[in-house]
């Protein structure tokens, strides 16, 4: 399932957050979103799963538009997300943080067992007991995505997964993205490293004060001289 | 690729557990020692009548635990804090005592009449659902004096005015103790049933991270208007059985925001978002009322305060919910 | 304009500033520190309490009684804090925590006072001179003058310290953010210590002033109190000190003009449909911003 996003516009107050944003994310890809802090990346996620309304604009979730839906319904369609700050449900185990999602049919006992073999691919598997909110902040980004996992959805959202993670967790979630994609998941990761951007995506859209400064293929968005100038000194 | 790999083997050893139902963190056990407890302690309580003069302070028993897990379905569950939680008691109260005194409606009646009315309240209440945190609080204990202040001005012959109403049908009192034990242990029943399906689970995460719950598609809408419905449905059907008890029922006593704080409190001291909790606090401090009313009249009320702010500062989560804090190997046997 | 009518509205004022008072000594705990005072009702009327004490039982004026009451519950409540602020503050849930903690605190003021005046309502006797002021053929009560009197110079002072001084402005922030102001380096745990003692003192001078506005009280109107306090809070939009002021004449004249023109009882009814009304088309209150849909 593809998403498609055309022309979406958000404001807060007199911040435009996005303005006039089109893009596109196909399965089996990685679509990169850059942009410096406040450039409208997290907004453009809240408005894709449904905690933000878009001012103007259509969110199309393989040909069906979703704009405005509630966010389980959202869920329900096919849309995973991860957020910024890792956010589990501290009172639940971390066993239970993957039950909790809504089974949809799935006999229980397979739901069990897809849960601990996936606290076993994020390394959480010793943990299991525990509850999630004695959890550290990167080891609760690694149970985000594991309920990713559970969830299994057509098109994921991850908003800086890989922010303030140790580098051997980043392969674990690297190896993760590997194999959604090769399942003709549909990517979407907002990353910070555009080393990882470069070696991961299909395209990347550049987003600066809400706009699409620049999108494209890796190598043209490297070379654009927009680009170069709102990232100048910064990463180059 | 190589995760491909790796999860080939979970494809396989699925079929394998797939008749064993997980019950999470907790011992398969747990619950069915938990079942038992509930079954003997119904035992004990239809025995009662058999061995002891006076039931009152077992009604009252029972009356406080249905209330305290009722109340836990809503706060403690969802953590929104209904102060306005009289109101349906008040409503079942006075649904039955309009039914049974101005339309002789037998006990059953009543009953049915009392259930349909809290039903209804909760569906006309539930915008406020919206709210959250102390809004939703503040408007639900407004909403229950404004109901209060309707009936009050509401024709005597239609709700009994400012001066309540006495019931003088006759409603055996047993058997309104039997039906008082069987509505307490329903909710308790209720609550165990939610807590041990993944329901549970969905609540304690709505409570939680609401955002974060949804966003893996558990429906907190839905999920929230059932245990309003169920937890505002349990409390009218105390009040009927209370109101029909005692006989006699006035607004203020009907509607008193105490039958909301010492549900809140009682469910709270045990536990709130735990099963065991609301009954555990509910049978201590009942216990504990007693005991102190009749041994120290003059200071009861300080002492009962001094063991909340006590309980507070030193078990913030309550008995049961601090137990299962401070030792994790509990959390299999406890919830 | 009836003077009926001039009357109510000049009831409506003297009240609406009481309540506002109510309030804003309220807000500043809740807002800053998600403290639900549920003793907030009892710490007012513990201050009328003293206002009896003072006039009735000792003779003096019902002036002498503000200071008195003020350092007595700056100072109960300074002990009570240092005793279980931090503690309730760790809470997983403060708000609940807090709520379950001063609901137990309510009950033991409330039997203290029971204890100390028995049950029968108590009403300050005082001698103002003169008894009551004429203005434009209305007669007005020189205690209500003086009540209103002493709240409009305390609701500026304090409007002042929370606009105007570094501790009103933490206070005010920590209404926003409180791991800000730690990182900032402000000492919250002894702000939050001084902001509750100054609440309480403050609650503690509503009390006498309420004591000259309302006939009589028991040792159990508290709840009341606090009630009163935590709808007008809401009403105005909480952690908002304008808000509280609002929201406090919002509710006393709605009572007071209902309980004019229709009844007593319809008169109770009226200020919590109007919360029930304002929160539906504006649920953050009045004037309040903070977070409040689900
Ligand atoms: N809920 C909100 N209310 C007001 N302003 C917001 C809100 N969410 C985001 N903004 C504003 O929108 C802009 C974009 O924010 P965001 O999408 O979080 O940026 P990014 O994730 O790219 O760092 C910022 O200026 C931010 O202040
Ligand atoms: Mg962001």
């Amino acid at each position: 399932m593809s998403l498609q996003i055309s022309n979406l516009s958000k404001s807060y107050g007199r911040v435009r957050a996005l303005s006039d944003v089109s893009l596109s994310v196909h399965p089996g890809e990685v679509l990169g979103i850059m942009g410096v802090n406040g450039a409208g990346k997290s907004t453009l996620l809240n408005c894709i799963c449904g905690f933000a309304t878009p001012d103007a604009g259509a969110i199309e979730l393989g040909g069906r538009g979703i704009c405005g839906q509630r966010p389980d319904h959202v869920s329900r369609a096919g849309v995973g997300r991860t957020f910024q700050v890792p956010r589990s449900f501290r009172s639940l185990t971390v066993l239970e943080n993957l039950l909790v999602v809504p089974a949809r049919g799935e006999p229980s006992g397979i739901r069990l067992d897809r849960a601990h073999h996936a606290l076993e691919k994020v390394k959480l598997a010793t943990l299991a007991n525990n509850y999630a909110g004695e959890l550290s902040g990167g080891q609760q980004k690694l149970l985000e995505l594991a309920r990713i996992l559970i969830l299994a959805p057509r098109v994921v959202l991850f908003d800086e997964p890989l922010a303030g993670m140790h580098s051997d967790l980043c392969r674990v979630f690297l190896d993760e993205v590997a194999e959604m994609l090769s399942r003709s998941v549909a990517v979407m990761l907002v990353c910070h490293d555009p080393g990882i951007l470069y070696r991961l995506a299909r395209d990347i859209v550049v987003l600066h004060e809400g706009r699409v400064l620049s999108s494209g293929s890796p190598a043209a968005v490297r070379c654009d001289p927009a680009v170069i100038e709102a990232y100048l000194g910064v990463q180059h | 690729m190589s995760m491909v790999m790796q999860s080939a083997p979970s494809a396989e050893t699925a079929p394998s557990v797939r008749q064993r139902a997980p019950l999470f963190r907790l011992h398969r056990a747990s619950v069915w020692i938990w079942c038992l407890t509930l079954a003997g302690i119904s035992l004990i309580a239809v025995s009662i009548p058999a061995v002891s003069a006076g039931v009152s302070f077992w009604f009252y028993l029972f009356q406080w635990i249905a209330l305290a897990s009722a109340l836990n379905l809503m706060a403690g569950m969802t953590g929104y804090v209904p102060f306005g939680f009289a109101a349906f008691f008040g409503i079942g109260a006075y649904a039955a005592a309009v039914l049974s005194q101005f339309h002789h409606a037998p006990t059953w009646a009543a009953l049915v009449g009392a259930t349909a009315a809290g039903a209804l309240l909760a569906v006309l209440f539930a915008p406020t659902l919206r709210l959250r945190g102390v809004f939703f609080s503040v408007v639900s204990l407004s909403l229950a004096i404004v109901l209060r202040s309707v009936i009050v001005l509401l024709p005597e012959d239609v709700a009994g005015g400012s001066s309540g109403i006495t019931i003088t049908g006759r409603h055996d009192p047993i058997r309104l103790y039997y039906l008082m034990v069987a509505v307490s242990m329903g909710a308790v029943a209720i609550a165990t049933a939610i807590s041990v399906t993944p329901h549970g689970l969905r609540l304690k995460a709505i409570g939680d991270d609401l955002d974060a719950a949804q966003i893996i598609g558990v429906n907190a809408k839905g999920l929230r208007l059932a245990m309003w419905m169920l937890s505002g449905t349990i409390a009218a059907v105390c009040g009927a059985l209370e109101g029909l008890y005692s006989s006699a029922i006035d607004p203020a006593a009907a509607f008193n925001i105490l039958i909301s704080t010492k549900a809140i409190i009682y469910a709270a001291l045990g536990g709130l978002g735990t099963v065991m909790g609301p009954v555990v606090g509910a049978v201590l401090m009942t216990i504990t009322d007693e005991l102190i009313w009749t041994r120290f009249p003059i200071a009861n009320l300080f002492i009962l305060g001094l063991i909340v702010s006590a309980t507070v500062l030193f078990f913030p989560r309550g008995i049961v919910g601090s137990l299962l804090q401070r030792h994790p190997r509990f959390r299999r046997w406890f919830f | 304009m009836t003077s009926l009518m001039t009357g109510a509205i000049v009831n409506a004022i003297a009240l609406g500033i009481l309540y506002g008072l109510l309030g804003l000594s309220l807000t500043i705990v809740y807002g800053a520190m998600r403290i639900a005072n549920l003793a907030h009702g009892e710490m007012v009327l513990a201050g009328s309490y003293v206002a009896y004490v003072v006039t009735t039982q000792l003779g003096y004026s019902p002036l002498a009684a503000i200071p008195v009451a003020f350092i007595l519950l700056f100072l109960l409540a300074f002990a009570l804090f240092a005793v279980a602020g931090r503690r309730l503050q760790a809470a997983r849930d403060p708000e609940m925590a807090s709520f379950l903690f001063f609901y137990g605190v309510s009950l033991m003021v409330a039997s203290g006072l029971l204890f100390l005046f028995d049950a029968d309502a108590r009403s300050v006797i005082f001698q103002f001179q003169p008894l009551s002021y004429r203005v434009l053929g209305l007669v007005i009560p020189k205690a209500r003058v003086v009540a209103v009197g002493v709240a409009m110079v305390l609701v500026p002072a304090l409007f002042l310290f929370l606009y105007r001084t570094t501790s009103g402005k933490a206070l005010r922030a920590a209404v926003m953010n409180r791991d800000a102001l730690r990182i900032v380096g402000v000492d919250v745990e002894r702000l939050s210590l001084v902001a509750f003692s100054v609440s309480a003192g403050i609650a503690g001078v509503t009390g006498v002033l309420l004591a000259l506005v309302f006939p009589a009280f028991t040792p159990f109107s508290g709840l009341d109190y606090t009630i009163t306090g935590f709808v007008v809070i809401v009403l105005g939009g909480l952690g908002s000190p304008l808000g509280a002021l609002l929201g406090g004449m919002i509710f006393a004249f709605s009572e007071q003009l209902t309980t004019l023109w229709i009844g007593q009882s319809a008169g109770v009814l009226a200020g919590f449909l109007i919360l029930v009304l304002v929160v539906a088309i504006r649920p953050a209150g009045l004037i309040g911003q903070a977070e409040w849909k689900s």
